[in-house]
């Protein structure tokens, strides 16, 4: 099966959290648990992941850093409301990026309207006294937790997250924290561990018909596998850099493979080199004075456009070179991965990646 | 039948271009919670007192044996006039002249099309009850669809007063009464009553029609 390119997304933590209280009289023997509760976890949360809290029965919104001042007049000024909750589900029903927490005690009377609705898989009911779900199905409702275990239930982080798939190769990804590596057997694994951002954006290859596996490893070895988001991607590319006159006469001798001189130390290099050392340093200086003023390190396209050569970083520690391979930065060392259809698998050829690689016509990757 | 629609999104009809608007159905539970949740006076304690007359059923799970569920009862005159009120101008109790009437005019008006149920101002809540209702009741007159008969007593202003008009099925409550005759009181004003409920009417002035009519929540039938 051919390879193909797709791209998609990750998201942790980043969901905002909506809390709707009940100040209704069947939760007036609650009330300062209630109000309890939500201090402490207010104290725990990351401010900007609590966008509002609403009052059972109630439309209006109340802005969360207010609450430890406000709490007391809030509950006092809803104490009158009927526990419903169509007002609220209305207002959030298309906020796919909401978590909903609602405390309280006592039925919530229009509740049955919601049932298996899909805003009831991202609402959790915490009862403090009498249940507020009375059943329900699909409303999920837990029983006095105390503030740790309630965050853990709704906002719980992986302790790792690893990504595969048949054929499955990253090329660009927006988190850091993710390391690719491949093992023996040819399998490409795009990993993260022990961080507080899983959240992730990739463009990846991965074998036409299957789908990257997503694993989820939580603290005591509890496992989930979930799906990437399909998004369509759009990785911004850097502004193309117009090598000088004297930069384009090094890269046009390069291609030919003839020796040029520095611009760097003025002695003559061989095409191949991409770095000189003659100022001392372990790397050396880029051959290229403009991308060396840029810092730029790591891939780098060359295209030529009439009589200009431009050049473009790219920021990846993988890059396509088509026809199932790739080049994959470790270190220093930059090596070609072929991927092979029996197998299923990338593996490695024995061969680093030559400078000025051809692409496509007038089109070339170094990496320096 | 001409048709318009009240702020909730439940439709109402008169049967002359310029006539009295009555509601299609009792005022549901859907509707008078709406009104609870913007009036912030009635709180849980009060309507677990309306919901223990007559429980409360979900518009998505209710059957032929439930129907009254969907409806408030219970409530006193003086509360389904506030709702009036809330639900806007021109909104009231309809007179027992006016409610015997509507009564009378639908026993033999035949339902021929629906098209109420394709009108983008009817609230899909409101038209899932009216599918629901078609198919449990099985109504060949107006008559039984609007629930006017068979299905709850309803307050009607009788003078100062205010009086109950209605013949509920038997299974829900037991009786005899015909409404073009027999009016029902409570033995008491505060008492409430499990089986009383009410539907608004609306007087519309010519321009208000025409204004509808732009709104695109009119339609002649």
């Amino acid at each position: 099966m051919p390879l193909i390119k797709a791209s998609g997304s990750l998201r942790f933590g980043n969901d905002k959290i909506v809390f709707i209280l009940d100040a209704s009289e069947s939760a007036q023997n609650v009330k300062e648990n209630i109000i309890n509760l939500m201090y402490e976890i207010l104290k725990q949360l990351p401010h900007s992941s609590v966008e509002q809290i609403y009052f059972l029965g109630n439309p209006s919104h109340y802005d969360p850093s207010m609450f430890t001042s406000r709490a007391t007049s809030w509950f006092k000024q809803n104490s009158s409301r009927a526990s419903l909750i169509t007002p609220i589900f209305h207002i959030l029903r298309n906020r796919e990026d909401v978590q909903i927490v609602t405390i309280g005690s006592g039925p919530i009377f229009d509740l049955a309207d919601w049932e298996n609705d899909p805003i009831l898989q991202r609402t959790l009911f915490v009862c403090l006294g009498e249940s507020l779900t009375q059943g329900v199905e699909g409303a999920d409702e837990i029983k006095s937790p105390s503030p740790t275990d309630l965050i853990n239930h709704f906002y719980l982080l992986p302790t790792c997250a690893e990504i595969k798939g048949k054929g499955f190769l990253p090329l660009l990804w927006s988190n850091p924290s993710y390391r690719l590596s491949i093992s023996r057997n040819g399998e490409a694994t795009l990993k993260a561990e022990n961080t507080t951002d899983f959240s992730l954006k990739l463009v990846f290859l991965i074998t036409e018909g299957s789908e990257p596996q997503v694993t989820l490893t939580y603290s005591g070895g509890i496992q989930k596998s979930i799906a990437l988001d399909q998004i369509e991607l759009c990785w911004e590319s850097p502004t193309p850099i117009l090598l000088t006159t004297s930069e384009k006469e090094i890269f046009n001798k390069a291609l030919r493979r003839e020796s040029f001189l520095c611009l760097h130390c003025g002695k003559e290099h061989s095409y191949d080199t991409l770095r000189c050392r003659a100022k001392g340093g372990i790397y050396g200086d880029c051959i290229y004075p403009t991308l060396a003023k840029e810092g730029i390190s790591g891939f780098v396209i060359f295209f030529i456009e009439g009589d200009k050569v431009f050049s473009i970083p790219y920021q990846s520690e993988v890059f396509p070179l088509g026809n199932m391979k790739a080049a994959i930065r470790k270190g220093p060392i930059t090596k070609i991965y072929a991927y092979d259809e029996t197998n299923g698998g990338w593996f490695e050829e024995n061969q680093q990646l030559p400078p000025y690689y051809l692409i496509e016509e007038g089109k070339y990757v170094v990496v320096f | 039948m001409w048709w318009s629609f009240d702020k909730t999104g439940f439709p109402l009809f008169s049967l002359y271009p310029d006539g009295l608007q009555i509601h299609l159905f009792p005022v549901t539970k859907l509707q008078f919670e709406m009104f609870l949740a913007e009036h912030n006076k009635y709180g849980d304690n009060w309507y677990k007192e309306i919901l223990a007359l007559n429980k409360r059923v979900s518009y998505k799970k209710f059957t032929e044996k439930d129907i009254e569920g969907l409806f408030i009862t219970g409530v006193l005159p003086e509360e389904a006039e506030e709702f009036a009120q809330w639900l806007g101008e021109g909104f009231r109790l309809p007179t027992l002249a006016e409610w015997r009437g509507v009564y009378k005019n639908l026993e033999n008006k035949h339902i021929t099309h629906k098209e109420i149920l394709y009108n983008k101002c009817l609230d899909p809540r409101a038209k899932f009850i009216i599918e629901r209702l078609i198919k449990f009741i099985r109504p060949s007159v107006w008559l039984d669809l609007s629930l006017l008969r068979g299905g709850l007593v309803e307050w009607v202003k009788s003078g100062p007063a205010y009086t109950g008009l209605g013949s509920p099925r038997p299974d829900f409550q037991p009786n005899l009464w015909n409404p073009l005759q027999d009016e029902i009181r409570p033995t008491n004003s505060t008492n409430r009553v499990s089986f009383f409920g009410f539907r608004l009417v609306r007087e519309v002035k010519k321009a208000d029609r025409y204004m509808n009519q732009s709104a695109g929540c009119w339609e002649d039938g």
